[in-house]
């Protein structure tokens, strides 16, 4: 689950900034209107590098969210583009289901998901520290990943073991990074990633940023005393 | 005949569905009504309905869903579908299930021929009734719930029936299909052995004419088409293989009675009683006979559940088979077995689930344009459990059980890493965890 930086300050939904701030100053609750669901989409998945916040697989192409489609604030996309506004696989996750009823459209909440892994997350609460946009998260804090079994387990440094449950806890069964269609795909791209890197073919690291980066880094090593600089 | 296009306006849990069943484009036989069609999906998408909708439809049968649903009308009125029939499918035509006075009947609508338009009522009407009736086979309904009660007495008119339909008829009774060949074979034979008696009899010293009248018994073997050899030698006796029994081929009897059913028999040659034959033996042998028997031509054929008792290894090889045994014919299989739909191209499988208003629809496994390379998996190609995983949606590689043991050989995994990486590797520490990984990966099978 990588870091990420969703710096509310330069987005480019400035037409939706505007409005949510001006609700928010005046205490009012969000309305159920959608006017601005695909600038916050969009906006999200720029953030996101188009990848499931939690589980980082691939649901969104790069030429959905790029900085082109935004004209004067607003998310416009041509309908000559190669994909449509609902090309992509995710929903709209509320980090903190409790404030849906007043703050549906607060910035600071949401992260785009994988469809099928917010069906199976529902409505399960999220400990503070694993909320992936928050100053002091780190994927290395409280994750290992395993290369062997391509799994991710609490950091075994950990020595709370209150702390490493409610981390496994969270692993299996609100993030679901283990989920096997996921671990699958993740193995299929670490693996295929591995293999051209090793053969020095061209190569496009586009997903599962976190689990490969831990991976990786045993790569490069290798291949760097191998006189190979990646 | 052949099935390309199922439409349900309204019907249950179906609403404004359409299944399109012909090839995709790339593929040589683009546009064509599909050879064989795989239905998966959660019990309770349909799978077995859409079954029994199609006699209905096509034939104005009363299946069981007929007798079931309490407004018919709503079968006339939402459903549809679009066939096609003649030796090239030349001719096609949207049929529908109507009630008249003398009861149902099949209508038909935008009929063509090789494209253009036919009139349904002055011709294509009489062509479908006579192509059904004089070419091709009956359609054959192999339910869930096969009766595989072994009694060839009561006889089945099937020529009579305007479907052969075994959630009504027990599959045994295709036997009688064969018996009376098999008399009049067996009877041929009593004759020319009571011939080589009265040789013997009448000059039993003569031994040129005794082994002429033997000749002539072998001869006739060579010969004569013998229906329960046929039978065995291709039909039962390479799937019996599996289970190290074989056709009985050597029947001694005197009337059509004696014949009785199939008699299956040991390698060593003791028979094998009917009472004592297996679940899976009797699945096997009930399955394919009628097939073989009915020798369906033509004709679509219907098969819910064929992996019930099946054996994996022979659950693998039974499509293929049944369409050996088929000439022309479309398969349509309803399933829950990842084995059967890896028989499948992934446009031949139709995964039906149900959307966030509790209605169904397909699921489809192409990007872009319904383009042979535009599917992103084919359960050809798939291992059994990414078939499960990816095409049946058990997304778990695992119990539970096993998830936390995996989770355990990870977590000493990256233990064992981190003390590699501070070069204690030959710690106590490290030597240990070796251990417990030894013994997880063993418990885990993790040959692989």
């Amino acid at each position: 689950m990588q870091k990420i930086d969703k710096n509310y300050d330069t987005i480019l939904s400035t037409k939706y900034k505007k409005w949510v701030d001006n609700l928010e100053e005046k205490g009012k609750p969000h309305p159920e209107s959608r006017t601005y669901y695909d600038d916050i989409v969009m906006e999200l998945y720029r953030c996101q590098k188009g990848v499931c916040a939690y589980t980082e697989k691939f649901i969104c192409p790069p030429s959905l969210y790029k900085s082109d489609n935004w004209i004067d604030g607003d998310y416009k996309i041509t309908d000559e583009a190669e994909f449509t506004r609902t090309d992509h696989a995710g929903e709209l996750e509320h980090f903190d289901h409790h404030l849906k009823t007043k703050q549906y459209w607060l910035w600071d909440n949401l992260l785009m998901i994988d469809a099928r892994i917010n069906g199976l997350k529902s409505d399960k609460d999220i400990v503070y520290y694993l909320k992936p946009d928050s100053k002091d998260y780190s994927p290395e804090k409280y994750f290992d990943y395993d290369e062997i079994t391509h799994r991710f387990v609490p950091n075994s440094d950990i020595e709370d073991k209150a702390k490493w449950q409610e981390i496994k806890y969270m692993i299996d069964n609100v993030f679901y990074l283990n989920h096997g269609v996921i671990l699958n795909d993740r193995r299929d791209f670490i693996n295929e990633l591995r293999s051209k890197i090793e053969k020095k073919s061209p190569f496009k690291f586009d997903r599962f940023f976190t689990a490969t980066k831990m991976c990786l880094d045993e790569i490069v090593l290798e291949q760097r005393m191998q006189g190979y600089n990646l | 005949m052949k099935i390309s296009k199922i439409h349900i306006k309204d019907f249950h849990q179906f609403k404004d569905f359409t299944l399109d069943l012909t090839y995709p484009k790339g593929h040589e036989k683009e546009g064509q009504p599909l050879d064989k069609v795989c239905i998966i999906g959660q019990s309770g998408t349909g799978k077995t309905s859409l079954l029994e909708l199609i006699p209905v439809i096509t034939h104005a049968y009363n299946s069981n869903i007929l007798l079931k649903t309490k407004n018919v009308k709503s079968i006339s009125e939402n459903i549809g579908i679009t066939i096609s029939f003649g030796y090239d499918n030349e001719y096609s035509t949207d049929v529908l299930c109507k009630k008249g006075e003398k009861g149902y009947f099949t209508h038909g609508k935008n009929t063509k021929l090789y494209g253009k338009d036919y009139d349904w009522v002055k011709e294509g009407k009489k062509l479908f009734f006579d192509w059904k009736t004089n070419t091709s086979s009956k359609l054959t309904y192999f339910s869930a719930n096969l009766n595989y009660d072994i009694d060839f007495e009561t006889e089945s008119k099937f020529e009579e029936r305007e479907i052969i339909d075994f959630s009504q008829d027990k599959v045994s009774a295709v036997w009688n299909l064969i018996l009376e060949k098999i008399q009049a074979y067996q009877e041929q034979e009593l004759t020319i052995r009571q011939d080589i008696s009265k040789v013997v009899e009448k000059s039993s010293s003569d031994i040129n004419a005794i082994q002429a009248a033997v000749r002539k018994l072998e001869g006739w073997k060579a010969t004569e088409f013998n229906p329960i050899k046929d039978v065995a030698d291709n039909c039962l006796d390479p799937l019996l293989k599996k289970f190290q029994l074989r056709v009985k081929t050597e029947l001694d009897f005197k009337t059509k009675d004696d014949i009785g059913f199939i008699k299956i028999e040991d390698y060593e040659g003791n028979e094998i009683p009917h009472g004592l034959w297996s679940t899976g033996t009797k699945q096997v042998i009930l399955s394919a006979l009628p097939l073989y028997l009915l020798k369906p031509k033509h004709t679509v054929i219907l098969f819910d559940e064929p992996e019930r008792s099946l054996y994996p290894d022979l659950q693998r090889t039974v499509v293929d088979y049944y369409s050996s045994l088929a000439e022309n014919c479309q398969f349509f299989y309803s399933t829950h077995s990842p084995i059967i739909a890896s028989s499948f191209d992934p446009w031949e499988i139709v995964e039906l689930k149900f959307n966030k208003e509790h209605k169904v629809y397909r699921e489809t496994y192409f990007e872009g344009e319904n383009h042979v390379d535009n599917y992103k998996w084919n359960p050809k190609y798939m291992r059994w459990d990414d078939i499960l995983q990816r095409v049946f949606d058990l997304e778990d590689d695992g119990s539970e059980v096993r998830r936390e043991k995996l989770d355990e050989l990870a977590t000493l995994n990256v233990k064992y890493k981190k003390l590699k990486k501070q070069g204690q590797e030959d710690s106590e520490a490290a030597l240990g965890i070796i251990k417990s990984i030894e013994k997880l990966s063993k418990e885990l099978s993790k040959w692989d």
